[in-house]
């Protein structure tokens, strides 16, 4: 038995509180399996490997000069990071409604503990296999890291202001979940994973700029190559601009509807 | 000090009206006493237990305290099947912040009282109910509060066992105070030194246990009156020594104590 002092401040309560949700869904996700923390990774690696080797197959080798492999990898971890964070925040309050019981918990709590870990996955994951492909001889280069993070965290700004929002909206409208899961298909046809989007024909173009998650793929790639073609419109500001205006809208949604969130 | 401050509370129904349990509701509850919430099934007893413990959430008013209150004794939410007993005891020490050595000492404390054994490593969907509910137990009480939250007692377990819960829980009434919800009249004589009557939207505080029970039973004899909105906490029975619609305490620490 321990005396603890009477009171901790909000920022230390929330600490521990992150710190112990993202110990227990680390725990909860792959600390069950033999080699756990080995399957942890090796699932989106799985995803990537296949796919590029999938997509080499047919497109061939390369594409103005870009290894494909390392083009389609580009790609699909900075996009799956997006999706699973939105998908993880937005099922964050369900999966752990009987933790509201503990006072200090709260879905904040959930929501940045589930991004924190899913953000620390894709990094890992994205390291091994860039490394990989490295060691095997594909040509991967890394012109501009500051940017690579830079969209990286804009990406996963968006993927929490949106995993708040839609975690709302299947509060009150529980049907939904499917038809959002769904909904993450074709935006990732849209998105241009994995073939480059200078590929559709020009009439589209203006409907398909509509999508930040298009403009960010585009960024890091273009961070990734030199000679990687990007569209003329494609423009910082304008993810910068829907990061902030997601979160926004996520954060107020999410003040005005914290006690209906808790309520069981 | 525990003071609820124009408390309202209402749950909204399936048909899209609204309920309401508290309408600005203003109670204190006195220090240093073992407290007996009585009243009637959906009176309210333990939807104020859950807005003292910090739970549910007030539509107005709030809750105001400067002490450390439990979550409900022996409750079963965080438990995740997949998890061993031990990850579930490590989350919630976790979660008030211990570090390893207080955290080792609350391991310790748990494992001796539920007597698990090797259990206390394996995943707690392959637990039988009683022991969920000995571990569950033993991780309420391994914490220093000073109130515990307690609806109803669930007694676990063989008799040696209850016997060992029953000794622990008075030796820690004997430090703390409980906030318990019971309709079971003889422990709240026996372990309460004063009950409150929640009846109707009206919070009311008897400081005899008896005249207090008899209150009850007259209310819950009494043909049940159509629930209507209730007006502000003015209790009728201020002859009972009733503590209500004591005067606000302003503190700043409000927004701390909510949470800590």
């Amino acid at each position: 038995m321990t005396t603890k002092p009477l009171m901790r401040s909000a920022w230390q309560i929330q600490k521990s509180v992150v710190f112990a949700l993202f110990l227990r869904e680390l725990k909860t996700r792959f600390g069950t399996y033999k080699f756990g923390y080995f399957w942890m990774l090796l699932e989106p690696m799985a995803h990537v490997v296949v796919m590029s080797v999938l997509f080499s197959y047919i497109r061939g080798r390369s594409l103005f000069g870009i290894d494909f492999p390392v083009f389609i990898v580009t790609g699909i971890v900075p996009f799956l990071l997006f999706k699973n964070i939105a998908l993880r925040v937005m099922d964050g309050v369900n999966a752990n409604r009987a933790l509201f019981a503990y006072r200090q918990i709260k879905p904040m709590d959930t929501f940045v503990a589930r991004t924190l870990l899913d953000t620390f996955l894709a990094l890992a994951t994205a390291a091994l296999i860039l490394l990989g492909m490295a060691w095997v001889g594909l040509e991967v280069p890394f012109r501009d890291p500051f940017s690579v993070v830079a969209i990286m965290a804009i990406l996963v700004l968006m993927g929490l202001g949106l995993g708040m929002i839609l975690c709302i909206v299947v509060k009150y409208l529980p049907e939904a979940k499917t038809l959002i899961r769904i909904a993450f298909l074709p935006l990732y046809f849209l998105s241009g994973i994995i073939f480059p989007i200078t590929k559709v024909p020009q009439e589209f173009l203006p409907y398909l700029l509509w999508n930040p998650v298009l403009h960010a793929i585009e960024l890091m790639r273009a961070a990734f190559f030199d000679q990687y073609h990007m569209l003329p419109d494609i423009s910082l500001l304008f993810i910068w601009m829907t990061t902030l205006v997601v979160l926004f809208v996520g954060l107020a949604w999410y003040r005005t509807n914290r006690n209906a969130l808790l309520a069981i | 000090m525990i003071e609820l401050q124009n408390l309202t509370k209402s749950y909204r129904l399936a048909n899209g009206e609204r309920r309401y349990i508290f309408r600005d509701l203003n109670f204190s509850f006195p220090d240093g006493t073992n407290i007996g919430l009585i009243g009637r099934n959906g009176a309210g007893k333990s939807t104020l237990l859950r807005l003292v413990g910090g739970i549910d959430q007030a539509d107005h008013g709030r809750v105001v305290t400067d002490k450390r209150i439990s979550w409900p004794v022996g409750l079963s939410g965080g438990l995740q099947p997949t998890l061993t007993g031990r990850d579930s005891v490590k989350f919630v020490c976790r979660v008030y912040g211990q570090n390893h050595e207080e955290m080792l000492e609350t391991i310790r404390f748990v494992q001796d009282f539920a007597e698990i054994d090797d259990y206390f490593d394996q995943p707690v969907k392959s637990y039988s109910s009683g022991m969920r509910a000995r571990l569950n137990f033993g991780l309420s009480w391994a914490f220093d509060f000073d109130y515990y939250l307690m609806d109803e007692i669930g007694a676990v377990g063989d008799a040696r066992f209850k016997q060992k819960s029953r000794e622990l829980m008075e030796r820690r009434i004997s430090r703390s105070n409980i906030i318990l919800v019971s309709h079971a009249m003889p422990e709240i004589a026996r372990l309460c030194n004063v009950v409150v009557l929640v009846n109707d939207g009206h919070a009311i505080l008897f400081e005899d246990v008896d005249e207090g029970i008899r209150a009850y039973q007259e209310t819950a004899g009494a043909p049940q009156p159509k629930r209507t909105q209730p007006v502000a906490g003015t209790g009728p029975l201020q002859s009972a020594g009733a503590v209500v619609g004591s005067t606000p305490v302003a503190t700043a620490q409000t927004r701390l104590d909510s949470r800590s």
